[in-house]
């Protein structure tokens, strides 16, 4: 598929542009595994205050199934805005995903197949 | 959670069949209201229109043969979506309403086409299933007059202008997908008619090539007042049978709607915001009648005629009903067009300013993110663009205002941003 490094590379600006205006973290980590199906995206948000309704906000808009047909128009805007919240197009470019929160650090996990026919 | 997700699935089904239902309606009432060599004259009138803006098919085919191209146009898209295998939700319903809408001025079941043939050529060179480009390929739609405008309206004539607008077309569909993507950036998603404004880019080139080639194209103004009570009765209608839909459709009642609709209002409808995932199905539907009352009494409000471009402004807000557009972020837009109309040199009740208002709730993102004010300003700023730059693509893009829309929203958002005092998402 096209652009499908930059396609990572979006996902990880908007998760980054979100959570670090969102809950201030005193340090964030992103890491990212290139796989045989693709790529695998790892976001650490440390000594962060998240509320249950933002965790549930957080759950809800990445629970999105992923969506080819929206991805390949709209991919582009991830990323860009800094006081928008384009999770739900995260979603969209994501084929898994998982919110933990321990009370202190909140991590999430992404997962992004290279080919979606 | 399974009671959930029966309900979600449900809600798919319905929507499925039940984006036929206003189509079908205008296909049946078109059908019905006159003799079928009075349609099939109509029809032919309509597709030999150049249908360059504001070519309104009630005045050059008549009201029945300008129903049954909306039907048809209409189906034509859920059929083509329903091949494809395309999911159903905010987007495309937004994008089958704004075809249909534009069936009353502008896309005829000739001129669309090329477009959709560019599109699934450019998939096809791109090595990709072409609902991908499903999307780009309804909105742009767009540029179907181009395919009219040399097909009918140029000194040429016969096979070879039919050849070239047709060819024009496939063109114009073939570099709409990467275009329209990268163009998002320039506003950010704060105009919600992406595709217009990559259709008066695009547009404006090729009239440019056309016009050094001493092709003539320009603006016109072909309107209809004459079905003015019937259209108004018909539409008004539907868009209160919308409302009951949507209720109905919940089973769950009115507090489960509020509820929904509240989430709704909450979005800024800057792009992508689908209302049938951030409410669900029965409100969006609930919210596509309520915006179609609103906009209607709009036109009213301003002792406006119920023609070809005003039906599609209308259905255009009814359709991004479920994809960007609510009561909150749309009044203001309005406010600020209908604002502007007083101090400024135009009529607020004629047509081109009514057009203005409805279609400028392209700007409805601006009021979302940034408040009242802000798009009360949006609407004042817009009716001056967007009557100077139809000019620049010579009327060949339909979305004239979509195009404007992005000048405004690139010019006003950096400099709201920067008055902003908070800085949190």
């Amino acid at each position: 598929m096209k652009h499908e490094l930059k396609k990572v590379l979006k996902i990880a600006d908007e998760v980054m542009t979100v959570c670090m205006y969102k809950f201030d973290p005193v340090k964030a980590y992103f890491t990212t595994e290139k796989c045989e199906t693709g790529y695998e995206l790892f976001f650490r948000f440390e000594s962060v205050t998240v509320s249950d309704k933002e965790l549930d906000d957080l759950r809800e808009k990445l629970s999105a199934e992923r969506n080819p047909e929206l991805e390949d128009y709209y991919w582009q805007l991830a990323g860009e805005v800094e006081n928008s919240n384009e999770l739900y197009l995260v979603a969209l470019m994501s084929d898994l995903s998982e919110v933990c929160y321990d009370g202190n650090d909140l991590a999430i996990h992404l997962s992004r197949k290279a080919e979606q026919a | 959670m399974e009671k959930a997700q029966s309900e979600e699935l449900r809600y798919k089904k319905t929507l499925q069949y039940g984006i036929y239902v206003f189509p079908v309606l205008l296909l049946l009432v078109g059908l019905f209201s006159a003799s079928p060599a009075t349609v099939w004259k109509g029809l032919r009138s309509i597709i030999a229109s150049p249908s360059v803006l504001l070519h309104d098919y009630l005045y050059v085919g008549g009201l029945s043969a300008t129903l049954v191209n909306a039907g048809l146009c209409g189906i034509i898209c859920c059929v083509l979506l329903a091949l494809l295998r395309v999911e159903l939700n905010g987007p495309f319903v937004a994008a089958v309403y704004t075809v249909i809408g534009f069936a009353f001025f502008g896309k005829n079941i000739f001129n669309i086409w090329p477009i959709f043939i560019g599109i699934a050529l450019f998939a096809k060179v791109q090595g990709v299933p072409t609902r991908n480009y499903a999307l780009v390929g309804l909105f742009g739609t767009t540029l179907a007059p181009l395919v009219s405008a040399i097909a009918f309206g140029s000194h040429l004539s016969g096979g070879i202008a039919v050849a070239l607008g047709a060819a024009l077309g496939v063109l114009a569909g073939f570099v709409l997908p990467p275009l329209a993507s990268h163009m998002l950036r320039f506003h950010d998603g704060y105009n919600i008619y992406n595709t217009g404004f990559t259709g008066g880019i695009v547009g404006s080139f090729l009239t440019a090539w056309l016009r050094s080639f001493d092709f003539t194209v320009a603006p016109t103004s072909r309107l209809s007042d004459q079905y003015d009570v019937f259209l108004k009765v018909l539409l008004l209608g539907f868009f209160v049978f919308l409302m009951l839909a949507g209720y109905v459709i919940d089973r769950l009642g009115a507090r489960v709607i509020a509820e929904k609709m509240r989430l709704i209002h909450a979005s800024s409808g800057r792009l992508i915001s689908d209302f049938m995932r951030i409410g669900d199905v029965p409100s969006s539907i609930f919210n596509m009648g309520f915006m179609g009352l609103i906009s209607s009494f709009f036109v009213i409000a301003l002792n406006g005629r119920f023609n070809g471009p005003v039906i599609g402004g209308i259905l255009t807000i009814v359709g991004f009903a479920a994809f960007g557009k609510h009561v909150k972020n749309c009044v203001p837009v309005l406010l600020g067009v209908y604002l502007a109309s007083l101090l400024k040199v135009w009529d607020g009740g004629s047509t081109p300013v009514i057009i203005a208002g409805l279609f400028g709730t392209t700007l409805a993102p601006i009021a979302g993110q940034f408040g009242a004010l802000a798009g009360v300003l949006a609407g004042f700023c817009h009716l001056s663009i967007v009557m100077n730059v139809g000019v620049l693509h010579g009327g060949v893009n339909l979305y004239n205002n979509g195009f404007a829309g992005g000048f405004v929203a690139s010019f006003l958002v950096p400099i709201i941003n920067s008055l902003k005092k908070e800085d949190k998402a």
